[in-house]
This record gives C-alpha cells, structure tokens and sequence, in this order.
C-alpha cells in the first residue's frame, strides 16, 4: 500500500489515465513497463504462496497438516 | 482440556478434527509420553477447519473444551459454536474408536445450534464443572446471566434435558443481570468444589467471583451466595483498581488444597487464591501469581516461567496445574507442580506437552502450532506488503509472530516458493514470544514500504508500535533490528496510549481476527516523507513526518484524522469520524487517502494535501454508502454465529470491508470484502472506479475478483459445506496489494493463511530475463474440484525481442487431474503425461511418424506468421512408402490450424467415402484417399506436409491408456537437415515395465540402409531387448520402420543405439520409451539426444501448481568415439560436475543429485564435439509413478504454434537467455483466428 516516487512515469503518462479507463481502445496502447491489462470479474487467481499439499506442492487448496492423531503437536 | 483420572490420560483439544488428543500422564501427573496415545473424533490431518455441519460425533467448535465424569467415565464435550454439550461413554477408552455422542444437552437434536432462553436452551455454552458424586453438571450461560443445573445421573440423563436448577435467576425463563448474593451479570465459568461441596462461580460483569453452598441435598441453597471474592460485600461490582487484585475469570479448584486458580486471559497469568472455607470472603490478594515474575506484569511470552493467554485445569491428587495457550502464544500444555512447598510466584513449568527438543527434552521457549514451521508457511495472513522496485514480498505473519519475506522475480512474480528472509524471528524455522526488543514483535498485522528510501514499515500489534526497518537489499537480514520505533519511546515499552506520541492497536482484545474490527493500517507518502497509521482502538488515523533526518524513536504525530485532538479517542459522526479505521491506501497523484471504517463498514476518502491537511478535516467521499449520514447496512457482526437480516450482497455495499489497494495510473481502487469464515455471507474483492472526476458517493463497482461478480455472496459456512476457496473464489481476504505496472493483485486469504496473486488477462507478456537464467511462464488450468474450470482454449505464441537477442525456449505440455487427499482434504495434481518440444523455426517441410493403433491420435499444430494464406499439402504413406492418402488444408494468414490427422481421415471417409476425390465443405479438406476405407493411418506410417509458405509446426502424438488418461509425447518429426552417416540414439531401455522402440523416418525420396547396433553403458555390444545387437534397417523414401524391444525382465537394462547408414544416410532417428505399470502404460516419451560441443537445457526441479511430485533431470551423455571425452556440466552458478568417458561409455548423470532438489536454470553439458547428450526429465507423481519427457535442447524461440490451457492441459514456456546480457521482449498470444487472445492469464 505505499505508493512509489516514480512519478515522472506517472506524470508523463497522467493525460491517459482518463483514457485509459475510459476507452479499452485506449488501454490497447501499450506503455512501456506498465501492462495493458485490467482485472476481469470472476477471473482465477495465477499463484499462491504458502499453501501447499501433504508432500509439499504448491496447491491452491493447502496447508499446514496436524501431524496425525499421534502428533506431540498441540493447537 | 479435560483430565481423565480413570486412565491418568489428559485431553487436548485437537483444532483440526473438532475432537482431542489423549496424552498418557504418570501417576505424578507429569505427561509419560509427549505424543498422543490417540486422537478422538476422526482420525484427520486436517490443520485447520471452519465450522462444519453440526453432529454427534464431533464439535463444530475446533477449539472446544472438555471435561471428564470419572464416576461414571462419561466425557463432556462443550461445543461452544452449536450451543451445545456432547455426552459421550468413554469407559474403556472408548473415545479412540470415534463414537458418536450418545447424548446431547442444549439442543432438540444432534444438528441444531439453537441459542435461547429456558430450561434446555442456552445464549452460550461457558465453561462448564461436574459434581460427581452428586451427578450434576453446572453449565454458565452468560447472556442469560445465569448458570443451569442439570441432572447427569446415566439412568435419567437423556437428549435435551431440561435443567433441574438455575443459578443467578428467579426461574427458567428470566435472563436479567443482578447482584447481591443471587444476582450474576455475565458468568462466563464455574467451578466445583467436591470436599466442601461448594460451587464457585465467575460473576464477571460484576467482577467477582461468588461461592455457593453446592451441597446436593439441600438445592435451596443455590439460591444466594454464601460469599463473594473480589468485592467487599454482595452488592459492590467496581471493577478492580490495581493488578494485584482479583479479576473474575476463568477458575479451576485444587481441592486437596482448597486453593481457587483464575486464568487471566489477558493479563498472561493465573492467580491462586486460598479459597478455603475458613478463609475465604471479600477483598482477595493472590497467593501466588503463575506465569509473570509479579503480581504487577503482563506482558505476553512464551517461556518456562511465562504464559500467554492462559487456561487451566488442575490435577489434585498429583497437586499439577495444566495451562494451554492458545493459537497466537504457545500452542502448548504447560505442566506447574502447584504443591504448597513448590508454590511461587514465577515458578517455571516442570514439563510441556507440544513442544520438545530433538533430544527428547521439554522445549518451554519454541510455539509454533502443528510442530512445524518454515518459510512456505503461515499461521495468519493479515496483510502484504510489495516491494516493486527490488521485487520483494513482505506478509506479516501474525500468530508466527514474523514478517516472512519472499524473493521475487524481475517481474515481482513469486520466483520461489520458500521464503528468503524474516523478521522478528532469528531465523524462519522459529517462532519465540518474548519480550520487546528491537528485533522481535508480537502479533504483527499490517506494514507499509518506502521504495524510495527502502524502509519497511511493521504493525507491531501487542507491543503498540510500528518498527522501521531498512531493508535495502543487502541490508535486509533475518532477525535484524528494527531501526527506529514508532509509538512507543524505545523498543521495551509496550504501553497503549492516544496522545501526539501514542498509539493504541489493543491486539490483546481480538482486534484484527475478525474483519470488522481492526487495529492497524498503514500507507506511505513517498514524495512526502509522511506515514499514515491506522491507530485502531483510538479511532483516528495518524501522520508522521518520516524524513530519513527526522524519524526518531517515540516520534509525534504531525497530523490527525478522525479526532479533532490528540487525546480523543471516541467516534465521531458523519464525514469527521472513523470508527475501527483499518488498511490505507495512498494516491500519490491526487494526494489523497483512503481509508477502511471498519466499524462502518465503509471507505473514507480524505483530501490529504499537505496544503490543505488540517487536524481532524471531514472525508471528501465516501464508498460503500450514499452519503457519510445514510445508514449502515443490515445483517450481524462477523462473529455472530447466527446472523440477522443479511446485509445487501451487492457492488455499492461492503458487508466487512478490510484490504485495500490504489492504482495510480487507472485511477482504481481494490476493496477485499468480506470474511465468510465467520459467517459473513460475502468474500470478494470489488474494484471502484475512483477517478476524482467521476467519483460520487457509493460508487458502484466497476469489477469483482475472488467471486464471479458482486452481487454472488459466500459460501456459507454454518452448518454446511466447508468452503473451499481454491483458485477462483477468496475467502476471509484481509490486506492486499497492487502491482501495477505488472497488472498483479496480491491478496490474503487469512483463513487459509495463503497469499495469492491474480494476475490481469492481457495478450502481450513482458519477458525481462537476467543474463545465463530461465524465466518461466505458465498457462492456469485454472480449476476447483467441483466449482469453476478453465475451459479448453488453444492459442499461438508469436516472441517479439523488440530489437534485442532473442530468447531460447522449451515448450512443455502438461496433462494432471485434480485430486483430494482424503486425509488432509488438500487439493493436489495428479501428473499423467508431458510433452516438451522445442519453439518451431518456420518450415516448408516435415514429415511426422504416425501410426494407427486405436488408443492413438497424431496432432499437428500449424501456425502461419505469414500475412499470406498458407497451403499445407499432406501426404500419408504406409510402411513403405506408398501414399494412402493425400489431401489440403488452409491456414489463413497470421491464424493457426489444429489438424488432426485420424479426424481429417474420418472425415474423408464420411459421408462419401466411394468418392475418390472428395471435397467435405465441413471441413474444408481437399482430399483424395487411395485406400478406401482407412479411417485410421497404418499402423506405421508418415505423414509429409508440404507448405506453399513456411508455417511454423508442433507435432504431438496422444495415447489413451488403460485408465481413460491421455498421455502425450512429441511425435517423431523430421525437417531441415541432410541425413547424416552415422546418428547415435543416447538412450535406450528395456525391462523393469519399460520398453523402447528405435523409430526410424525416411524424410527423402531415396531408399536408406544400414544397421542398429545395440550398446550397454559400458560401450558392449549386446541386445538390449531386441532381437539382436545388430539389427539390418531398410527404409523406403519417405516410409519408417520401427525397432521394437520385447524384454520382459524384471531389470531395466539400458544403453544406446548407433545407427550407421550404408545407403541414402541415416534416417531420423529416435526412441520411444514406453512406461507401463501392472499393464497399464503410465508414461510415454521420445528422446533424441543432440551432438555437439555444447548441449544448453532448461531445467527446473521445483514442484509446480501444475507438476506435482519428486522431479528430476537425467543429463544422459554417450561417447560414440574411439577415444576418451571429458565433459563438463555447469550453471548458472558456475561448474557442477565434470568427467571424463571412455571410449563408447554412456554416463547418466542426476542433476538433482548434483545440485540439490531445487536446481533450476539454464544447464549445460560441453565437451568434445562427438559427445551425444540428452536431458531427461523425470518425474515422480504423486501415485509415485514415474513421467518422462525429454528437454529438447534450447533453441532461439520464435513460435509456438500451440499453447494449449485448460480442461486439464497447461502449457509451460522456459524461456532461457545464455548471454551475458540482460534480454527482454513480449510473449504474444494469439487466438486461431490471429486476433490478440487478450483472455490469456499466465503465471
């Protein structure tokens, strides 16, 4: 949530921002560095961090295991 | 807990399985065994689980407490969430055989979760004490300030009792607070006293605890206390002035020595009075003080003579006291002998159940639940926090106590899995709770980072401050100290203050674990210098002025919001106030603020021009209502287990608005909403337009992630399914952060404890690639069991290198199925087959091996880069090289064409298969069959393509197997160069289930001779399988012949294959590898090897979302020569191994043996120029069989003329850049029909 100092990126580009989102036309022009991509509803999600399956693959559907009914873990 | 004195055995509640764990205890009390002798309810290695659909066998309450009738060997199960007591027979150990409760208390029935009022309903289950000997059971019930008395005896005890008895209440049905000795306000525990027969029972609204004579024949005597603790007299309730004094909360009874222990939950303690009859009345000052050095500190650790969040329960008999901690402290049992000479304030524990060193001893300083902890984990993620610029990925990890930090790659994707740095833990496999020092922190949830002077900024929720770390690369080190604090004056004081210098996030209350009701946010003005903080408990945002110059520990605020001054803390109305302000967002462009109110559930926009800024200045805008006065929405607060009228579920309305992110250059605001853990029916992620031009009041979203779209709410989850929020639906999602230049969100999902990133569809990918690395991209095959799937979609890849070196690539295609670990309810990928081809240069001619065994189909994938149509003539011929069909396809300019070639025949054949020369407008084939009636090719065939301008072409061959999966391998497939005299087949196998095929392609129209000669990996001449060493080919222009193994043998014996032309040159030459297992063939790939002096492959070892198991590479090298050859294989990290080959030697040598389980990058294998090398991707999935593919070595990437997703199929693309400079340049996706496919999602 900080927002960074680049901002003669920003300024040279702030006289498309309106554009940008008000045309998709517009937002086919791509700026260098910055993609030409907006998010679209209901679209999945790419990657995930730290959630993986009982032999350690990354999962979207994952976790941290009990350590099994004899476990010495408690929580 | 619960402690079992029939088996000497304690009961732990087991989180995961709404059940216990049943730990073996000595006859001194201490535990014989620090691992559980058996798990009660289900036998599950679930970690953590939402409230499932209520039953007898288990609590929905994972956290549910116990206790144990030894009398009549029954055990109790206070199922907190459902309202309910679950009775269970566990006499003979009967708990470890998985019983359902043969009696229910609160509810009609084992699936209602009732709440109410009378003799057999409750507001709350509290915590409950059971009269043995008088068979009673005293349940609190809070909200009806009260405490119901039900009668236990096994002969009348039946479902839904109707209580015999109540405390604190004239009768059944009335629930009004009192005082006096019959009045109770709130009692939340009780406790039973079984030598004296008394009860005593935590009147905490009125700060007290009140003693009841208990005695079972004389039930009037419920009716008024017989005395009062913590007051002075029955109708006092002040509540206490100083620590030393008695606070009425959780109570456990040692009745040997009539000693009453209360847990104070939030002052980390347990305070033990003497409660004997003879001594016991008014005013109480504890006899000792269990978990803090002194009657007077509180501050929360995790170690041998300190407790966090403490409850306890007491083993008389062998004068032992039990305290469990809970989720953010020790996860541990701590055992304290509480015999009267040992008794002392701040004695330390005698044993711990939880944690133990790897010498068996007790572990008192370590707490991480499950035992386990690493750095591809999290306990709790509240917030994220990017680093754009040095592509870093900070998430604070709220009950680890941490911020874990990750590597990112050039593009701020995650480049590993497993965490490279923490802070506030020495290393990422600790978690202590200790005191505050510069380099801990305790219960962090937010942050905030300054790109342009690098420092990272922490929420440290417990201790009230913010902690500034420099965290440039190369400074950035695990457990390094913080270097300056904010909000406290150094980093020892944790004190919860307002004022200019003040900060209050009052963590201790539950603030940041539900939703609504937050303690931190923070936001930086990086052109500004300023710091903006969230300071939760004082409803009020705060400024700090950060210059590097002018930050100092115990720095004032040079701002406020919310509050008009810097000592009031209450809510103020409308457009002034914030109430429970959470995550800010900063917009740096119009240099404005935007705020959570959690307590309204609405977003705050604030003018915060430093030239404008003024104390206390009313918000500009509100989103989520019309106006700053319109009412909030309806529905519950988001612990409320049952909800009122639900709230709106709709794109204007947020139901518990949390995360919050700004895009400066859309001008778009990210909103995570939601949190259907706790019973809120919505978990999204909406999207405003905030553009200072068009924003008004209550804005309507423009876009919603994590959700199909606004107005779908959650899952519920009460009494229902467990949710799973997989890859298109989010739940519980607390921070968030934006990326806006690479089009990523960053999301938490706090209840999975997982972060993930939605990357935004576009058709062109920016690829920046270091120097001699790999940079991978990947298609989803998005998928959640039973929900939302990618559909299929194929698509062409077009590299534009804007003008510099142009990449090399591996195409790899990749086929799983989802499943379910029954255990774990994990979700995983079953790997079936992959296919990994090199990007295909523009061809005017191939001829691909086909054949026409009915469990295969041959696919060609044809894309045309040219601005003109493309006219592909193909031609299939038979064993020898007689045409049996011929026929034309089309592939406009730009477009690519799939063509299957057993369709293509069919489709010929019908409807007029008489007709010689057909023309099928369907599929727009021009055809001429000269076998009528061959729906399928020969069984060993080619196909010749022809193409009147060059098309780029990928070939693939997919066999069905036994089980219904489709297993893909490259089609043998020859173009481009002369025949060679001699081609050497590096590798060749046969026995052990596997066998091999020498393919042998005549792509001329001249007749090609010669022999195959057999080697083992010494060099020997022998069979390997075949028929013989030596093996006369004869292939008729443009025919094949294949050479097929037959070894059956239990041992795999391998080597190679060298082909020696005596006429016309060698023919394309490559083996196929059949794996089989219990008959069925589990995996099927082509290997060719490649000569020369330096062979590059693109290796990756690292599991994927999409390649589940153990991968390796195999680097197979074969000497053909008469002389030695040394070889050398090397990294990026410089030389890995090197050796040397005898002449005709094979070596076959394991990356990952070489370079560890995580090897990745570009590898190559040099050496003289006779050398034979093949890498050999293996994988093990996870129904631990093994899947082949062979890397083709790279080659400079141009087209991909098939990037397959979804339905099962991803396609992976490793591109490599070998030079010693940097490249970047653009992955251009395109539909069939040439247009941008702009729906492309990679990771």
């Amino acid at each position: 949530m900080s927002t960074s100092n680049r901002q003669a990126r920003f300024t040279a580009l702030a006289g498309l921002i309106a554009l940008a989102f008000a045309s998709s036309a517009a937002l086919a022009q791509r700026q260098a560095e910055v993609c030409d991509c907006a998010p679209v509803s209901g679209q999945p999600a790419a990657d995930v961090l730290a959630s993986h399956d009982r032999w350690g693959n990354p999962t979207f559907i994952g976790g941290i295991t009990n350590g099994g009914p004899d476990s010495g873990s408690v929580w | 807990m619960a402690l079992d004195r029939v088996n000497n055995q304690l009961f732990v509640p087991a989180y995961g399985n709404g059940g216990f764990r049943a730990f073996q205890l000595t006859e001194e009390g201490l535990p014989e065994d620090r691992r559980a002798r058996f798990i009660t309810s289900r036998e599950s290695l679930i970690g953590r689980r939402s409230v499932p659909a209520p039953s007898a066998r288990e609590a929905t309450f994972p956290g549910a407490n116990g206790l144990f009738d030894a009398s009549t060997e029954r055990f109790f199960t206070l199922d907190r969430f459902a309202n309910r007591i679950l009775v269970y027979d566990a006499s003979q150990d009967q708990l470890r055989n998985f019983p359902g409760a043969e009696v229910v208390i609160g509810q009609p029935d084992f699936s209602s979760t009732q709440r109410g009022l009378g003799p057999n309903r409750m507001g709350a289950v509290g915590a409950a004490a059971v009269d043995e000997a008088g068979q009673r059971l005293f349940v609190p019930d809070s909200p009806n300030n009260r405490v119901l008395v039900f009668d236990i005896r096994p002969d009348v005890l039946t479902n839904d009792p109707r209580a015999v008895d109540v405390i604190g209440q004239p009768d059944l049905e009335s629930r009004d607070p009192g005082i006096g000795p019959s009045g109770l306000r709130g009692p939340g525990s009780v406790a039973y006293d079984p030598v004296f027969e008394r009860l005593f029972v935590s009147d905490a609204g009125n700060n007290r605890v009140l003693i009841f004579d208990a005695d079972p024949d004389n039930p009037e005597a419920l009716e008024s206390a017989v005395a009062v603790m913590g007051q002075p007299d029955f109708m006092s309730r002040a509540p206490r002035e100083s620590l030393d004094q008695l606070e009425a909360e959780s109570l456990a009874y040692d009745y040997e020595n009539h000693r009453l222990f209360i847990a104070e939950d939030l002052e980390h303690r347990i305070m033990v009075y003497d409660a004997h009859p003879d001594r016991v009345g008014g005013p109480a000052t504890a006899v000792a003080v269990i978990g803090q050095p002194d009657a007077f500190s509180t501050h929360p650790a995790v170690s041998q003579t300190r407790v966090a969040m403490p409850r306890a329960t007491i083993n008389s008999e062998a004068q032992k006291l039990y305290v469990s901690e809970g989720y953010p402290a020790g996860n541990r049992v701590a055992v304290f002998d509480i015999s009267p000479e040992n008794l002392a304030t701040g004695m330390p524990a005698v044993d711990v159940l939880g944690h133990e060193t790897p010498d068996g001893e007790p572990d008192f300083d370590n707490r991480m639940a499950q035992g386990h902890l690493d750095g591809r984990s999290l306990a709790a993620a509240r917030a994220v926090v990017l680093d754009p610029v040095d592509h870093r990925l900070f998430v604070p990890d709220e009950y680890n106590h941490r911020v874990v930090v990750w590597q990112l790659d050039e593009l701020n994707r995650i480049a590993d899995y497993d965490a490279r740095w923490v802070l506030g833990q020495p290393d990422l496999n600790t978690s202590h709770m200790g005191e505050p020092t510069a380099r801990n922190m305790t219960v962090p949830i937010g942050g905030a980072y300054d790109t342009s002077t690098k420092r990272l900024f922490v929420g440290d929720g417990y201790h009230n401050r913010i902690l500034v770390y420099d965290a440039a690369p190369g400074m950035l080190e695990s457990g390094m100290a913080a270097s300056v604090v904010i909000g406290q004056p150094d980093f020892e004081s944790v004190a919860r203050e307002a004022g200019r210098t003040g900060i209050n996030f009052d963590v201790r209350m539950g603030r940041g674990i539900a939703s609504n009701f937050l303690p931190m946010g923070f936001a930086v003005d990086e052109d500004g210098q300023r710091l903006f903080v969230s300071d939760g408990a004082n409803n009020r945002i705060l400024i700090y002025d950060i210059t590097r110059s002018e930050l100092a520990n115990g720095a004032a605020a040079i701002g406020v919001l919310g509050q008009v001054d810097y000592d009031s803390t209450a809510v103020r109305a409308g457009a002034l106030g914030i109430d429970n302000p959470g995550h800010l967002a900063f917009d740096a462009e119009t240099e404005r603020l935007f705020a959570i109110d959690a307590g309204r559930r609405i977003v705050l926009v604030f003018d915060v021009d430093p030239a404008r800024l003024q104390d206390g200045q009313p918000a500009v805008a509100v989103i989520g209502r019309d106006g700053f006065d319109a009412p909030a929405p309806a529905g519950g607060g988001a612990l409320a287990a049952v909800l009122g009228t639900p709230p709106p579920i709709d794109g204007s309305s947020f139901v518990t608005p949390n995360g919050i992110a700004h895009d400066p250059l859309r001008q778009l605001l990210y909103v995570a909403d939601g949190g259907g853990t706790f019973a809120v029916p919505a978990d999204r992620i909406l999207v405003f337009d905030v553009d200072p031009e068009r924003l008004q009041n209550g804005p309507e979203a423009v876009a919603t992630l994590g959700s199909p779209n606004a107005e779908t709410g959650a899952t519920p989850t009460w009494g229902g399914a467990e949710p799973v929020p997989g890859q298109f639906r989010v739940r519980d999602t607390r921070g968030i952060d934006l990326d806006y230049e690479n089009g990523r969100l960053w999301a938490t999902g706090s209840f999975e404890s997982r972060v993930v990133s939605f990357n935004f569809p576009r058709a062109a990918w920016d690829y920046r690639i270091a120097s001699n690395s790999t940079q991978s991209f990947s298609t989803l095959d998005a998928s959640d069991l039973g929900g939302q799937s990618d559909p299929r979609t194929d698509a062409a890849l077009s590299i534009d290198t804007e003008g510099n070196a142009a990449p090399a690539a591996t195409i790899v295609y990749t086929s799983t199925r989802q499943t379910v670990d029954a255990a774990s309810q994990r979700h995983s990928r079953r790997l079936i087959g992959e296919a990994a081809v090199a990007p295909s240069p523009p061809l005017s001619h191939a001829t691909v091996f086909v054949d026409g065994a009915p469990e295969r189909r041959h696919m060609l994938h044809v894309y045309n880069p040219d601005d003109s149509a493309s006219e592909l003539a193909l031609v299939l011929r038979d064993i020898r090289g007689l045409v049996t069909a011929e026929w034309q396809r089309t592939v406009p300019a730009g477009a690519l064409l799939g063509i299957e070639i057993e369709a293509d025949l069919a489709s010929m054949l019908d409807p007029a298969p008489e007709s010689a020369a057909a023309s099928t407008p369907e599929s727009g084939i021009e055809s001429s069959i000269n076998s009528p009636g061959a729906a399928m090719p020969p069984r060993e065939a080619t196909v010749t393509i022809d193409a009147d301008r060059p098309v780029a072409l990928t070939a693939l061959r997919i066999t069905t197997n036994g089980r219904g999966e489709d297993m893909l391998a490259p089609a043998p497939f020859a173009y481009g160069s002369e025949p060679a005299q001699r081609t050497v087949l590096p590798w060749f196998v046969s026995g052990g289930d596997q066998q091999s095929s020498v393919v042998l392609i005549n792509p001329t129209d001249t007749v090609m001779t010669g022999q195959l000669a057999f080697h083992d990996a010494t060099g020997a001449r022998m069979p390997l399988g075949t028929d013989s060493d030596v093996i006369d080919y004869r292939v008729p222009p443009f025919g094949s012949r294949v050479v097929a193994s037959h070894d059956a043998g239990p041992r795999a014996n391998r080597g190679y294959v060298v082909v020696t032309a005596d006429a016309g040159g060698t023919p394309h030459s490559s083996a196929l590898v059949e794996r089989s297992n219990g008959g069925v063939t589990v995996s099927e790939s082509i290997v060719t090897g490649t000569t020369g002096g330096v062979a590059n492959f693109a290796v990756d070892l690292r599991a994927t979302l999409i390649r589940h198991g153990e991968i390796d590479t195999q680097l197979v090298i074969v000497n053909p020569s008469e002389d030695v050859a040394a070889f050398e294989i090397s990294s990026a990290t410089g030389t890995v191994a090197t050796g040397e080959l005898a002449p005709a030697e094979q070596a076959v040598l394991s990356v990952r043996a070489l370079s560890g389980a995580s090897a990745n990058g570009v590898f190559s294998v040099s050496g003289d120029d006779t050398l034979v090398v093949a890498a050999r991707q293996q994988t093990t999935n996870i129904r631990a069989e093994q899947v082949d593919v062979e890397l083709p070595p790279l080659g400079v990437a141009q087209f991909a003329p098939y990037v397959p997703n979804g339905a099962g199929v991803a396609t992976e693309i490793r591109l490599a850049n070998t030079a010693s400079e940097p490249t970047a340049g653009t992955l251009l996706f395109l539909e069939p029909d040439g247009a941008p496919a702009s729906r492309t999602i990679l990771r």
